[in-house]
């Protein structure tokens, strides 16, 4: 194994780098007002911001731990299982021992000194225990402990949550190393590892169709010839079920069952509003909950990356084989095929997921705009994310501005979601205007970013002797 | 073949160029194939050898330099030509939810020349059940699946990545004789990619050796075996600065002396030490002294 | 003659052209193979052996200019009428020349002389004839 091998392996100089810009912050604010005598307070400010720290340390960590071990499972080497117990003991010394012990020297009270490891313990076990799970339920633990974070506001209490959480992540293990499966039941970690593995490797490249008889690069859909009939369903099938709509993977048939069951879900859950109008659960956790719309984002950009890296004779078979959009059309149908199949899915979810939200708050024409709206710019900034891993591997301060873009994209919506949805909000004065205006700064800077995105690439791509 | 096409190189390649990175892995490659030809490319791991055939198929845009396959640039390509063509991937990974039948059938659909026959019978004697997924194939039985895919439509021209690198030697067998039988029927023409130089020395016609970048040698097999020679240089006599007549390439031996690989020696038309030993060179020797 | 008696070596320095053609001619020179023989098609060496038809067409193509082969209508290739069935003993130890040099250059690598190497071969030769 060479060394570039071993160091794709260790966790990237980043996380390191991160995670103690983190704890050094953190531990500067819960120490701050012990140290400068002013609080005698025993009490740790802010366990849920220790589990959150103690949670990303594992999930930077814990991925390439379980690609890793995922990748030993098909060369059946032998200890899989103690490797792993291991490396989840340095770990847990790393993100939960050594913080404690470096608030221990400015000796505070033991209740602190136990809130404080309860928070990192629990934090590191719920992230092991969500890059254990297979893909499907790797929501779940996130899930419980945001719904039901009242129940575990207590250091004994995350103590035994944390226990239980690293106890079934060993049981998932135990599942996992019982047999090779494939696919969506892989740990999430090892998929998440995976992923990020292939997006550092050097052999993706960008490709883009040449422009046709001369014509200028960026006009070629105007300027070539009318392409030949091809078969956009044949496209689809090639793509694979991921990238089909439902029309095209289920039939006709299966389409319309597939929708009278949403709307059948739709039906019910209205009804169930109207004769349970007091809420069960916690009301910032259900809008919490309709943000995840944006997970459609990644969906699209994991399908193209994934045919890029994985299935190679997918990719093969669009370029090569006859009865499919000749190259200069290529690109562009497949990202009409994105279009629709990200469409679709981002509707039906658009419609479901105010009739949970409803369930907790009355709705408000102001909302549903907000809805849609943002319904509208998930559905863009899939399709060009999607497009953004078409051309392979993006120029890194392209990949760095729309991880930006889609993290302001994320506080805005989260924000601007709750204080519509809660007439008085506990997150400061806003106003119509204010909130109007957020949003046309983030429009503008998302169209803008989207123009630069497409200039460079298609200079890096149309240009020669390009490195890098 | 008809009368037209068998002049003009169904492939040629002119100085083409491929950057990872910094990493140049193709350095002003020059290579034509002619109609009929069986070509054989060698080279070591990370030669390049992947990137030259994906490049010359258009499956990756090449950075400097031109391909043209069929005559014309491989993104003009149309569906006339994408019918004459078949191509092995070396990761034969893919459509993992369908069937080996659903996915043939899918391909066949496409292709008015498929020889359903020649898949049947492929299947039949690689022991693949068509109602198996491709998902639980495994490695050697998936690139079994591409090449019966690539080979189905009878192609004029036939690109295979490494297509042994999974198989065994019975499949091999089996790979090197439909490769032949192609060959023999529609004069196919064949481009592959191996590290298994017993298989390149029975099928090809010709090799190409990738090395540094370039193609370090590119002749007809009978004529690499009849001209190449090594000459043992004995560590006694220092070796002239200057090459040899016919030196193709000169590597000094751990254990004192040289190994040249001369073209065309004669024993006693050189004016070598009395030592020097002249002998015949097997196709895995050379392929050793040239990339080493 | 069927194409499994000829023996190919892939990775022989010596190109399989070169083989076919040593092999057949000295099977035609030892009388193994009388004129008007059937000589596989070149369609049945290139299956058996999954070799490059070519290589076969071109070892076929150099005996017939020798004049040991003759392509008959109906029939292809066979052994021409007047190649010499038994041929005068240089003829022969002429086609085992290249076989001969290649003994010649191995005993002298390993230091033998030439008394145990004739001794040895005479041995081979014999097992050979009983074998037969």
């Amino acid at each position: 194994m060479n060394a570039r091998a071993l160091r794709q392996l260790a966790p990237p100089i980043w996380a390191y780098v991160l995670y103690a810009l983190l704890l050094a912050v953190f531990l500067g604010m819960t120490l701050y007002p012990f140290l400068s005598g002013r609080s005698t307070e025993t009490q740790t400010p802010w366990p849920a911001t220790w589990v959150v720290i103690a949670a990303v340390w594992s999930w930077l960590v814990g991925q390439q731990m379980c690609l890793t071990a995922h990748r030993m499972l098909p060369l059946r080497l032998p200890r899989i299982a103690s490797s792993l117990r291991k490396s989840v003991g340095l770990h847990a010394v790393v993100g939960v021992a050594l913080p404690v012990l470096t608030v221990q020297l400015w000796q505070p009270s033991a209740s602190m000194l136990s809130a404080l490891a309860a928070a990192l313990w629990l934090g590191s076990a719920i992230s092991l225990l969500t890059l254990s799970l297979p893909v499907p339920l790797a929501v779940v633990p996130a899930l419980v402990l945001i719904l039901g974070w009242d129940h575990f506001d207590a250091p004994a209490v995350q103590f035994v949550a944390g226990s239980i959480a690293l106890l079934l992540a060993e049981l998932c293990w135990r599942w996992h190393l019982s047999r090779l499966r494939p696919g969506i039941w892989a740990p999430c970690g090892a998929w998440l590892g995976g992923r990020s593995l292939q997006a550092s490797l050097p052999l993706q490249t960008g490709r883009r169709s040449p422009p046709v008889n001369g014509s200028p690069a960026g006009m070629v859909s105007s300027a070539s010839p009318v392409p030949a009939r091809y078969d956009q369903d044949l496209l689809a099938r090639m793509l694979g079920r991921r990238f089909q709509t439902f029309r095209q993977a289920y039939g006709r048939r299966g389409q319309w069952l597939i929708w009278l069951l949403v709307a059948g879900c739709i039906a019910g859950l209205l009804a169930l509003g109207r004769v349970w109008p007091e809420p069960a659960w916690g009301k910032d956790k259900v809008a919490i909950l309709a943000i995840m719309l944006m997970l459609l984002i990644d969906h699209s950009q994991h399908m193209v990356d994934k045919l890029l890296t994985k299935r190679r004779t997918q990719w093969v078979e669009l370029y090569l084989a006859p009865g499919l959009p000749p190259r200069a059309h290529l690109e562009g149908a497949v990202m009409r095929q994105i279009f629709r199949c990200v469409g679709e899915r981002v509707l039906l979810l658009a419609l479901f997921l105010p009739a949970v939200v409803q369930l907790s708050y009355s709705l408000n024409m102001w909302w549903a705009l907000w809805w849609v709206c943002f319904a509208l710019i998930v559905l863009l900034q899939g399709v060009h994310k999607a497009w953004l891993s078409w051309h392979g591997r993006p120029l890194s301060a392209i990949t760095l501005w729309a991880t930006a873009r889609i993290a302001g994209f994320f506080a805005l919506s989260l924000s601007t979601n709750l204080w519509l949805l809660q007439q008085h909000s506990p997150y400061g004065p806003m106003s119509y205007a204010w909130t109007a205006l957020g949003w046309v700064i983030y429009l503008g800077a998302m169209l803008a970013h989207f123009r630069t995105a497409r200039r460079r690439i298609n200079t890096r791509t149309n240009g020669d002797g390009w490195n890098g | 073949m008809d009368g037209i096409t068998a002049q003009a190189p169904l492939i040629e390649v002119r100085e083409l160029g491929k950057d990872y990175g910094k990493r140049r892995i193709l350095d002003g490659v020059s290579l034509a194939v002619e109609p009929g030809c069986i070509l054989g490319l060698v080279g070591r791991n990370g030669a390049g050898k992947s990137s030259l055939l994906e490049c010359l198929l258009g499956l990756r845009r090449a950075d400097r330099g031109s391909a043209l396959v069929f005559g014309k640039p491989p993104e003009r390509m149309d569906d006339a030509d994408k019918m004459r063509l078949g191509y092995v991937p070396q990761q034969p990974d893919g459509f993992d939810w369908m069937t080996i039948d659903e996915m043939l059938g899918m391909i066949a659909g496409l292709y008015p020349g498929w020889d359903a026959q020649l898949a049947a019978r492929l299947l039949d004697t690689w022991d693949l059940y068509g109602d198996r997924r491709l998902s639980t194939l495994s490695p050697g039985e998936r690139q079994q699946v591409a090449i019966i895919r690539a080979l189905a439509p009878r192609p004029a021209l036939l690109v295979l990545d490494e297509p042994a690198s999974a198989l065994d030697p019975v499949a091999r067998r089996t790979l090197l004789r439909e490769i032949v039988d192609l060959a023999l029927e529609d004069g196919t023409t064949v481009v592959f990619s191996t590290h298994i130089i017993s298989d390149l020395e029975r099928v090809a016609s010709h090799v190409a050796l990738l090395h540094g970048g370039r193609i370090r040698l590119h002749a007809a097999l009978d004529d690499i075996k009849d001209s190449l020679r090594r000459l043992w240089w004995p560590a006694s006599t220092p070796l002239p600065e200057t090459p040899l007549a016919g030196e193709l390439s000169r590597r000094p031996l751990e254990e004192g002396g040289w190994s040249l690989i001369l073209r065309d020696a004669d024993l006693q038309a050189g004016h070598w030490p009395a030592e020097a030993r002249l002998n015949p060179l097997a196709l895995e020797d050379l392929f050793v002294e040239l990339a080493a | 003659m069927d194409a499994m008696s000829l023996h190919i070596e892939p990775s022989s320095p010596d190109p399989i052209y070169r083989q076919i053609v040593g092999q057949v001619a000295r099977m035609v020179a030892a009388g193994q193979c009388p004129p008007g023989t059937r000589l596989p098609s070149v369609r049945e060496v290139a299956a058996a052996h999954a070799v490059n038809p070519m290589t076969v067409s071109k070892a076929y193509a150099q005996l017939e200019a020798q004049g040991l082969l003759e392509r008959q209508r109906g029939k292809g290739m066979v052994v021409a009428a007047q190649a010499p069935a038994h041929r005068s003993i240089e003829d022969r130890l002429q086609a085992l020349a290249p076989a001969l040099e290649e003994v010649a250059r191995q005993a002298g690598q390993l230091g033998l002389e030439a008394g145990p190497v004739i001794e040895a071969l005479r041995q081979l030769m014999q097992n050979e004839d009983r074998e037969q």
